[in-house]
């Protein structure tokens, strides 16, 4: 999109994407130039924010131009860099209309938008782009918000204003250096020849408060009764995050200790209020479970449930579930934000992610981690008092953690190379008598560390138990949603899979065998939660967990440690509350 | 001119390409070319002739489309041929460099779009893109038939000539039926002043090809200056159904 530096009859200068709709224009400077260009080029004559604006002076029109073109030239523009001022008028047949204004205020608040969104958003309000354009134009000018390039150019390099990376891929373009974001690829590409809106924080954010008695918010019928220690956690988070408002809680519970209801009443009291909350998890599979639990607990909230397997809404709304990506989409909005599987990736690694979810939050917001697997990151912080740490260490079953088993077993990474020959006989009979041993207690969920292992696997596995239902999947597998449900309603009797099942699932009866258990790509976290699949359910609150590998690395010792002092801890509590 | 800068962008491309080749770019395959070789067989499905007058891809014992036979097709090119079939992963890519920002990709598939042209077509006296109106490349910030002329440009060793331009800005050809795609482009181009082509051989270089119409119209502009021939080079084309 192009903008345009104009001068108006107050001799101030400002830049617009829609010229001709500023009352007081004067003086516009033609040809236009994509935001990121003009902020650069005009850096010492603009201030940073938008809205604050310098007297030109008598001889700014000329230095403006000489500006604009020495850095044009400066980036080996092609472009042919003849640049003037012209008399314009405003024009009264754009003039905005107050309704509409009112209408499209509370899509855009909160939000980033970007220029690809401005189309989607257009459509959705039955509107023209430019009727959008102009409308947020003069949300900018009354500064409740910004328009921002989508990547930020200064002396250093870029910025993404999305994702705030500054791995940003450069190429010429007419106008000279352009660069797209791959950071942030997947909400949609972003180039420096685009811009965004920002919404500025709102000083008002209370929507219409859902319920009226918000001091029962403990007391509410959730779909599972809470177990004391449950409700106890429940309530401490009130505590800490409602009532103390500290900026971050950690929720750390046990693999099935019931952690994502626990959040419920903080939830429902947040939203009582009228205030705007955030379900967040990095996972896919994780945020389309968590949505119906929502939705069933509660049926009067309109919820949004934004994932990139889902088409995009706009639209506001008080409870809203995502996938941390689409966080980025989001600027100061929520007053709560629920962070489930806070270590897994892609969240865990990455730093724009990070800052997408503080820019997030509204500055006096709260955001309450919830995981079984804390990281070290998130334990230092809470070692050192910036973050307050609550415990859920008992299942909700009141069952302990099933203890993980190493069983030495001679395997190699490149077993089997083909399915056909290459298993040497021990193993195949070992692996034979360890997996029927297993297979009476219920369905058997294999883990293999690379996605290559999983079709080869299915073979062996197929080979030796010829009579049993065996499937698998990976990431990127199309038919994964369809075999997940299937192995949910436990129509595989042996399901190979990679660290993708690692979390969040819960299937009645499974047993666990983690093949290659000494693999460099399993640490102890991905070790505990894979632990943590069995004896989740009041039916079967126990199971078998074995590590199969040639040694013991110490991420498997220390899974089993972790384990312990998780029940260890568990019992003490049992006993406290006793 | 933009071949100049790419230059210094395809280097760089480059660099990053070999640091990063182990996936195919249109699939995820690991492998240690840019594009697999069962992508290669799914897009450019090189065992496909060309219809000669359009570029559509066609069957094995034919050289026109029934279109083009009908006398509907383009009738200023030599011939025209197309690297892939407008279709699935391939088309991705190419809304990828056109919509998404990315032209620096254009620069790693140069290896197989070289191939193609030089098996397919006589070498000619200079390389031409189709344009791109002036409000449309503001807006882009580049124009992907462009910097793929750019591109075959250097590789080749051809001289680059940005000689025509487009009066207005015709609606998207993939978006209209036949007989509007038709009417959309009549006198959308002209040859810049002072040019001289005469008797020259041309590539004509365009990113997706539908009807031709567009690379038609160029061609005749350019014909009627004079120029002896216009071959046509797209990325991609439609394919006809083939019994
Ligand atoms: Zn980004
Ligand atoms: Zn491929
Ligand atoms: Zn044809």
């Amino acid at each position: 999109m192009l903008f345009y530096v104009l001068i108006d009859k107050n001799g101030a200068i400002r830049i617009s994407p829609v010229p001709d709709m500023d009352k007081l224009l004067k003086k516009v400077l033609r040809p236009g130039l994509p935001l990121s260009y003009l902020q650069y080029y005009l850096r010492n004559i603009l201030c940073s924010d938008s809205s604050c604006i310098k007297k030109a002076s008598h001889k700014i029109e000329k230095t403006i131009i000489n500006q604009v073109v020495k850095g044009l030239k400066k980036d080996e523009t092609i472009l042919e860099t003849q640049f003037d001022w012209y008399d314009e008028e405003f024009n009264p047949q754009r003039q905005l209309a107050e309704e509409r204004f009112l209408r499209i205020l509370p899509m855009i608040e909160g939000k980033k938008i970007t220029e690809g969104e401005i189309a989607v958003l257009a459509k959705t309000m039955s509107i023209s782009n430019n009727d959008l354009l102009v409308t947020i134009n003069e949300a900018v000018s009354r500064g409740l918000g910004e328009w921002l390039p989508a990547i930020s150019r200064n002396q250093s390099g870029w910025v993404c204003e999305r994702c705030s990376s500054t791995q940003i891929q450069e190429w010429p373009s007419l106008y000279g250096k352009a660069a797209t974001c791959q950071e942030c690829e997947i909400l949609g590409s972003q180039t420096s020849l685009q811009m965004i809106f920002r919404s500025n924080q709102t000083e008002n954010n209370i929507m219409k408060p859902l319920f009226h008695n918000d001091q029962d918010a403990l007391k509410e019928r959730w779909s599972i009764e809470f177990t004391n220690a449950q409700a106890k956690v429940a309530k401490r988070l009130l505590e800490y995050s409602d009532e103390l408002k500290a900026d971050e809680v950690l929720l750390w519970a046990a693999c099935g200790a019931g952690k994502t209801e626990v959040s419920f009443p903080l939830i429902a009291r947040y939203l009582a209020r009228g205030k705007k909350v955030l379900f967040a998890a990095p996972r896919q599979d994780v945020v389309h479970d968590v949505y119906p639990r929502l939705q069933s607990n509660f049926p009067n909230v309109p919820i949004k449930l934004l994932s990139g397997a889902v088409p995009q809404k706009f639209g506001e709304s008080i409870l809203t579930v995502a996938t941390t990506h689409q966080v980025l989409k989001f600027y100061r909005h929520f007053d709560l934000i629920i962070f489930d599987e806070v270590d897994a990736y892609p969240y865990s690694e990455s730093i724009s992610l990070k800052y997408g979810l503080k820019a997030a939050l509204r500055e006096s917001g709260q955001i309450v981690y919830l995981t079984a697997t804390p990281s070290d990151e998130l334990l230092k912080k809470a070692v050192d008092g910036r973050c307050l740490i609550i415990r859920l260490p008992i299942r909700h079953h009141g069952h302990p953690l099933p203890l993980p088993k190493w069983i030495e077993i001679p395997l190699k990474i490149n077993y089997p190379i083909n399915a056909e020959t290459n298993l040497p006989i021990v193993i195949s009979n070992g692996i034979e008598r360890i997996i029927k041993e297993v297979i009476v207690k219920g369905p058997l969920l294999v883990f293999v560390p690379l996605v290559a292992l999983v079709p080869q696997w299915i073979t062996v596995i197929k080979k030796l138990f010829p009579l049993k239902s065996v499937e698998g999947s990976w990431s990127s597998d199309p038919k994964r949603r369809e075999k997940i449900d299937s192995l949910k309603k436990k129509k595989y009797d042996i399901f190979i899979t990679t660290s993708i099942l690692e979390r969040g699932i819960t299937i009645s009866g499974v047993q666990v065998i983690v093949l290659f258990a000494d693999h460099e790509i399993y640490d102890v976290r991905s070790l505990v939660q894979m632990s943590g699949r069995t004896g989740r359910t009041n039916e079967t609150p126990s199971g078998t967990v074995l590590f199969l590998a040639n040694r013991e690395t110490k991420a498997m010792q220390s899974a089993k440690t972790w384990i312990e002092e998780q029940n260890h801890f568990a019992r003490q509590e049992e006993n406290e509350n006793a | 001119m933009l071949s100049s800068i790419l230059h210094k962008l395809k280097e760089g491309v480059n660099l990053l390409w070999y640091e990063q080749q182990e996936k195919c770019l249109l699939c995820d395959n690991l492998v240690q070319e840019t594009i697999c070789q069962s992508c290669r067989l799914e897009y450019f499905r090189p065992e496909l002739n060309r219809c000669y007058a359009c570029g559509k891809l066609i069957g094995q014992n034919k050289i026109r489309c029934s279109d083009c036979k009908e006398g509907k097709g383009p009738k200023y090119l030599t011939i025209a041929t197309s690297l892939g079939h407008y279709s699935g992963a391939w088309k991705d890519f190419i809304q990828k460099v056109k919509f998404k920002g990315q032209p620096y990709l254009l620069a790693s598939i140069n290896y197989y779009i070289n191939g193609w042209v030089i098996k397919n077509l006589p070498p000619p006296d200079a390389i031409v893109p189709v344009p791109m109106h002036h409000s449309r490349l503001a807006q882009r910030g580049f124009n992907q038939a462009d910097v793929l002329a750019s591109i075959l440009s250097r590789q080749l060793g051809i001289i680059y000539r940005d000689v025509l331009h487009r009066n207005r800005d015709t609606i998207p050809q993939t978006s209209l039926g036949r007989q509007e795609r038709l009417n959309n482009v009549l006198g959308a181009f002209y040859l810049k002043k002072d040019v001289d082509l005469k008797g020259q051989i041309i590539w004509l270089v365009d990113d997706v090809v539908t009807t031709g119409t567009t690379l038609d119209e160029c061609a005749q502009v350019l014909k009627c200056h004079g120029v002896r021939d216009v071959y046509a080079i797209c990325l991609a084309a439609g394919i006809e159904e083939i019994q």
